[in-house]
């Protein structure tokens, strides 16, 4: 656990803590005002060398004339501005340093995921294999009852489980999970015995991260769905303003917007998200400027029910993976199924509801899968988006928009952002991330690194940093607010279950 | 006026009222210079709290330091600079005040 933010850009090469990144900036800012004062200095030395002030040294105050004082102040402002040129230049490169390292592991993980995960698909799907796994599954299954039936509590298996939870919060796991998320096309690849060579199969996982691995699911389950199954097979979604946060509906005539005193920084936007809660509304919506030229902080609050089975709770696992999903080209092709996530379709209907229009400014803030919205919205080239705040949302496959900065808060123990895959190089997002567990010490929470809590601390951090990309973001807080009170809405989804008109 | 005793005498200008003033208005912006220089100077780099442990941090540590004396003895001239042009100045007046008037006594 740890209070350093460590910051990277998808599309630049270098990675650090925020503090060397601020250091940096200050050395930048030191090597100007120092030029400056260099300039200074020669005008005023040019100046008097005109007037020709020299004279022999009379008295203490006179050992050196005033030219020759202001030329040794002038040649210890360029030793110094030299210096702080050379340390500027080494903290860059030691970012740089710590980007390439990392790449390098990345690249190492990967390609061992690469070479293994066709043996593991194979040697899994194997009749061995297969047997094994019933055979540990029916042994739980029937040891799980057989314990509870004689009140001896959970199996062995489970209690192992529960006992080692942490190791969902372990920053190992979590990277194999990113790269589990790039690599299911070869795990199924060997699955299935493809007859295809080790370096097609590399060559076609180079293309297929996790939004294309979601996609092959979604029609899987899509397929299944023609049987049935709601197993992720999203459905139509409807939104209703509510009075309050507490979820109740609107009394008295209309709907009715309550007055906010404008975000303050990172930390406000954090601290303003909809926490998850059952029957609670999970979107929020401030308006500020005039009322002709409206701007919007539009806040997505993240997964309410942790189920597959799609129910009435739109902010599930399967607006989720659809919202992955249709970070990939091939989403488009799939035949079955929504085109995108539930929760999409219900921000983007909220925000219409609120009197949002195409042009209008609007700045996305979601957590957790409310952050695949926020990124998603921030790409759309058909909205105005600013930019965009993700807090532990898997984003980092989503596609940016040229110019919309995305700033995305991932935890180095949360295991969420890392089922978005690896990502993809843009030159748009910026991550931070930071260490939030003490290592050894057990946490109630099943994904504590995950906790809407945490990421509220980490963005008020990052309100403490002058790192210059952070410094930008929170310049664009004020700008869409004016630093003027504005009015707020809360919107609650639900998705609509009845059976469609082909099905009745 | 150059005194008559100094063998240099003949370098420097005729003291004259555009001289003194043009010193004034010289020091008056090595005065201001020196004002922003030693107010910056203080936050101008880097803490440099050692949040980061490892020998280059330490490396680091150890030129930001430099840096600051750099800075620091740069400042320590310009106020030198100040005090020997106050002077120069000072003087620059007192040997135009020695100077006669010219045409004074006309009515």
């Amino acid at each position: 656990m740890s209070d350093d933010l460590t910051i990277s850009s998808g599309g630049a090469t270098t990675v650090a803590v925020e503090g060397l990144f601020v250091d940096a900036a200050r050395l930048a800012a030191a090597d100007a005002t120092i030029a400056d004062w260099i300039a200074r200095v020669g005008v005023i030395e040019r100046g008097l060398g005109e007037l020709r002030l020299e004279e022999p040294p009379v008295g203490m105050n006179a050992m050196f004339s005033p030219t020759s004082l202001l030329h040794a102040a002038g040649l210890g402002f360029d030793r110094a501005t030299e210096r702080a040129r050379v340390l500027h230049r080494s903290l860059l490169e030691s970012a740089e340093r710590y980007g390439a390292t990392e790449r390098m592991i990345d690249g190492l993980w990967a390609f061992g995921a690469a070479l293994a995960a066709p043996w593991i698909g194979a040697l899994l799907m194997s009749p061995a294999a297969i047997a094994g796994a019933l055979l540990v599954a029916g042994g739980q299954w029937a040891g799980s009852a057989a314990f509870r039936s004689i009140g001896w509590g959970p199996t062995p298996l489970a209690t192992w489980l529960e006992e080692h939870r942490g190791l969902l919060s372990d920053p190992a796991f979590v990277r194999l999970v990113a790269l589990a998320g790039d690599h299911a096309d070869e795990f199924a690849a060997g699955a299935v015995h493809a007859p295809l060579p080790p370096a097609v199969v590399r060559a076609l996982g180079d293309g297929v991260g996790a939004p294309e691995s979601a996609t092959v699911l979604l029609g899987l389950t899509g397929l299944a769905g023609l049987a049935g199954s709601r197993v992720l097979v999203d459905g139509p979604v409807r939104v209703e303003r509510v009075d309050r946060a507490d979820g109740s509906a609107p009394g008295g005539a209309g709907p009715s917007t309550a007055r906010v005193e404008p975000p303050k920084g990172l930390g406000d936007l954090a601290d303003r998200v909809p926490a998850p809660g059952s029957n609670q509304p999970q979107i929020r919506i401030e308006r500020y400027g005039e009322p002709d030229e409206p701007r919007f902080i539009v806040y997505i609050g993240g997964t309410v029910e942790a189920t597959v089975v799609a129910g009435a709770e739109p902010f599930d696992h399967t607006s989720n993976a659809h919202g992955v999903a249709d970070d990939s080209w091939a989403d488009a092709l799939r035949p079955l199924g929504a085109d995108t996530g539930a929760t999409e379709r219900a921000v983007r209907e909220a925000m219409a509801e609120a009197g949002v229009r195409p042009n209008d400014p609007i700045l996305p803030v979601g957590y957790s899968g409310g952050g695949i919205v926020a990124a998603g919205l921030a790409a759309d080239p058909e909205l105005n988006a600013v930019g965009a705040v993700n807090l532990g949302g898997p984003v980092a496959s989503a596609p940016t928009r040229e110019g919309v900065g995305l700033l995305s808060f991932e935890h180095d123990e949360d295991l969420v952002p890392a089922t978005g895959g690896s990502g993809r190089p843009a030159d748009e997002r910026v991550t931070v991330s930071r260490s939030v567990l003490e290592p050894g010490r057990s946490y109630d929470a099943l994904l504590p690194a995950h906790e809407l809590a945490r990421y509220r601390e980490t963005a008020v951090l990052a309100d403490d940093s002058d790192e210059a990309r952070l410094a930008g973001f929170r310049e664009l807080v004020a700008d869409i607010t004016g630093g003027a009170p504005g009015e707020r809405s809360d919107w609650r989804a639900s998705r609509d279950l009845s059976p469609s008109p082909d099905e009745r | 006026m150059p005194d008559s005793d100094d063998p240099l005498a003949f370098l420097a200008r005729p003291v004259t009222p555009q001289l003194v003033d043009s010193a004034r208005r010289h020091l008056m912006m090595l005065r201001s210079l020196h004002e922003d220089v030693r107010l910056t100077v203080p936050t101008l780099c880097p803490p440099g709290t050692g949040a980061w442990r490892s020998t280059a941090a330490d490396r680091y540590l150890e030129r930001l330091e430099e840096l600051r004396s750099l800075l620091i003895r740069a400042l320590a001239c310009l106020a030198e600079a100040e005090i020997a042009l106050e002077e120069r100045t000072r003087r620059l007046q007192s040997d135009l005040d020695a100077q006669p008037v010219v045409g004074t006594g006309w009515r």
